[in-house]
């Protein structure tokens, strides 16, 4: 046989080191887990919190007048007319429904409750709307 | 034989491995595996078929380490077990995976990647080639050139004469000589 493959043959069939997967098979090493950086988890933790707080935040929670105030909000057509209704949207506190005369109405659509302590409207809820909107 | 480092330890790591020792076992595993991964992969040219073979193969070596009764080394028995097994698998559609492989590994590694490419290349013909030898060839060319075994040791692996072994080493050597003939001028990369 000539030298050159001789040389080939040694060179590339030579012994090789078995793969550590192997031992992993057969039950000699632990699997190897793919593991995720616990600083990276907590910058997402982070990331997220922000992001969704921040959204949170901008989000006006809407409000359900009838529990709110206890009274009824639904417009018909026999006490109010629904087409001249006006609503407005407040910024903060509570609301109540408005009847500014028998058949125009506006409703004040109040959300947001940080503020609920302060903006409440208590034995006066129209004056107290009227501290704050212009009707 | 030569290579076995376990000659003066192996009957104390056998009867570990009867009496279900782990640490037996873990110590015969860590002797032999890079030996019958080494026979696997050479046979097979593919790095997953030559894992089954290993891992069928040690599953062979601890199931019946209570067959072997010291007619032959224990060395030789180890032999016998991998290359019954490499046997055993029927070739699969592994020719293209080796070079595939090779490519890969050489795109991860730092360096001459030109080189490496090239290395790559040659490996996968001589790979190749021989992978087209017939099985008892094969295993011949594998057990001579992967694991250095004279033609008597080879021989009692294989349980055949010394004169098989030299004939079907002869016959591997000519077919490769001409299969690999472009090789020639190239031989010192």
């Amino acid at each position: 046989m000539p030298d050159w493959l001789e040389r080939e043959l040694a060179r590339e069939l030579a012994a090789v080191a078995a793969p550590d997967t192997l031992a992993t098979r057969l039950g000699f090493a632990p699997a190897k887990r793919w593991e995720i950086p616990r600083l990276a988890l907590a910058v997402a933790a982070v990331v997220v919190a922000v992001i969704g707080g921040s959204y949170a935040a901008s989000r006006p929670q809407a409000l359900d007048l009838r529990r709110a105030s206890g009274q009824g909000v639904s417009l018909r057509s026999a006490d109010v007319d629904p087409a001249g209704a006006r609503l407005l949207r407040c910024g903060g506190g509570a609301g109540r429904p408005l009847q500014v005369n028998a058949v125009k109405a506006t409703v004040l659509l109040a959300h947001s409750g940080f503020e609920w302590t302060a903006h409440t409207p208590a034995a006066a809820p129209e004056a107290d709307c009227h501290s704050c909107h212009t009707l | 034989m030569s290579g076995m480092v376990l000659e003066g330890t192996d009957r104390e790591l056998i009867e570990g491995c009867r009496r279900g020792e782990r640490d037996a076992f873990r110590a015969l595993f860590e002797a032999y595996q890079d030996r019958i991964y080494s026979i696997a992969l050479r046979f097979s040219g593919d790095q997953a078929l030559a894992m089954d073979i290993a891992q069928d193969t040690f599953l062979k070596l601890f199931s019946t380490m209570a067959d072997f009764r010291g007619d032959s080394t224990f060395g030789t028995w180890v032999y016998r077990l991998v290359v019954n097994s490499c046997l055993d698998h029927k070739r699969r559609s592994w020719r293209l995976i080796p070079l595939a492989a090779e490519v890969a590994a050489v795109l991860r590694a730092p360096g001459d990647a030109l080189h490496g490419l090239l290395h790559a290349e040659m490996r996968g013909r001589v790979q190749g080639a021989v992978g087209k030898l017939p099985a008892e060839q094969r295993i011949v060319v594998v057990l001579r050139y992967t694991e250095g075994l004279a033609y008597e040791e080879i021989a009692a692996v294989l349980g055949c004469s010394m004169g098989t072994v030299a004939s079907r080493l002869n016959r591997a050597h000519k077919t490769l000589e001409r299969r690999l003939s472009h090789l020639k001028g190239s031989s010192h990369a």
